[in-house]
């Protein structure tokens, strides 16, 4: 194994050179953490090491994080972005495939896996152009949680410029941003691991003021 | 001139007539089609592309709850600059005329009930036969009943 391959090593989860291991440190866990959230940002850490005199960590990050590889899905008569690293994929259920949980709204059934799913038309107060079967499923992942979002139609993958939101306006959940859309509408970019953490607490009951379509 | 002589723009919301401080008009254009915030309230309209920059727009006349918002080529958007830097567009029927006022033309608001919190109403000036409503937008357009602004209930 060459040495460039071994010092990246000590990014393994669960790798450890700790004589002692405590409670709190020595259990490997550091420099997965440090690898996964530049990984996040877009970027790479390299290391280069030399037996006695020292080791250089080099971490090389995007310029610019406005930029965004995203798909964009239409909802209704709306238009929003689902960042593309989030998307596992997308698929258009069977009706038998469409459970409802009672009183837990509904879940899908992909090859073995019951995934709940989340209705961005519902959620977001608009109306939906299709029923759950017509439409096509999202699946996104966040963390280890997996959710359906339900969207009428997929339009096409494209880069966006995030925009702030907030430089004029205030955070909206669900929401991580904006962007312009070549024809100079403007669409939302969704917040995934926000929509995927509150689709357990229930978005959808949570919002009581609506916009009527 | 008079030093103290302010100059205001007025704009009509229904059968009403009020006016804001000039300087923190940016500009006028018509009302174009606007993205929706999810689950915003009524009268915030959505988030328009302004050259660049997302600028949300709210319909006074909803906010103001001024009959029914109709939105047709006369419709303007009053966008303003507000402390800050920030920028806000509001839709308001249309807009009429810039009017300078002397600080004795205008009158203290009267104590009464409205919809609009009487904080934001800074006074009343008459113009020939017509009353004029003057708005202190700066504090409406940051108060927490807009939900523009990160408050720090939320």
């Amino acid at each position: 194994m060459p040495d460039s391959e071994v010092w990246q090593l000590i990014f393994a989860p669960g790798f450890s050179t700790a004589a002692e291991v405590t409670d709190i440190s020595g259990r490997g866990v550091g420099m997965d953490v440090v690898r996964r959230n530049i990984a996040d940002l877009g970027g790479r850490i390299e290391i280069s090491s030399v037996l006695g005199q020292g080791a250089s960590f080099v971490i090389r990050l995007p310029l610019t994080l406005a930029i965004l590889d995203g798909m964009s899905v239409a909802v209704g008569s709306e238009v929003f972005i689902v960042p593309l690293a989030y998307i596992l994929e997308s698929l258009q259920p069977r009706s038998e495939d469409l459970r409802r949980v009672a009183g837990r709204g509904e879940v899908v059934h992909v090859r073995g896996d019951y995934l709940p799913l989340l209705p961005l038309a519902r959620l977001f107060g608009l109306q939906a152009r299709h029923s759950p079967e017509d439409g096509i499923l999202l699946l996104v992942q966040s963390g280890d949680k997996k959710v359906a979002l339900q969207v009428d139609e997929l339009l096409g993958q494209h880069q966006v410029v995030i925009k702030s939101l907030e430089e004029n306006f205030r955070h909206v959940a669900g929401v991580s941003g904006a962007t312009v859309m070549g024809d100079g509408r403007v669409a939302l970019i969704l917040d995934i691991a926000d929509l995927v953490v509150t689709s357990a607490a229930g978005l959808a009951a949570r919002h009581v003021e609506k916009e009527p379509a | 001139m008079n030093a103290d002589i302010r100059e205001f723009l007025g704009f009509s919301l229904g059968s009403e007539e009020y006016a804001v401080d000039i300087l923190k008009v940016q500009e006028i254009r018509g009302y174009d089609a606007v993205t929706h915030v999810v689950n915003a309230p009524a009268f915030i309209k959505g988030v328009i592309n302004l050259r660049g920059t997302i600028v949300p727009i709210v319909d006074l006349r909803i906010k103001f709850e001024l009959g029914d918002p109709v939105y047709d080529q006369f419709t303007v958007v009053i966008v303003l600059s507000l402390a800050g830097g920030r920028v806000v567009g509001m839709v308001v029927d249309a807009v009429s005329e810039v009017v300078a006022l002397a600080p004795n033309d205008i009158r203290a608001m009267p104590q009464m009930g409205s919809v609009v919190s009487a904080e934001y109403l800074t006074g009343l000036a008459s113009l020939g036969e017509r009353m004029i409503i003057l708005l202190d937008i700066e504090r409406l357009m940051s108060s927490p009943e807009m939900g523009l602004v990160e408050t720090l209930a939320e």
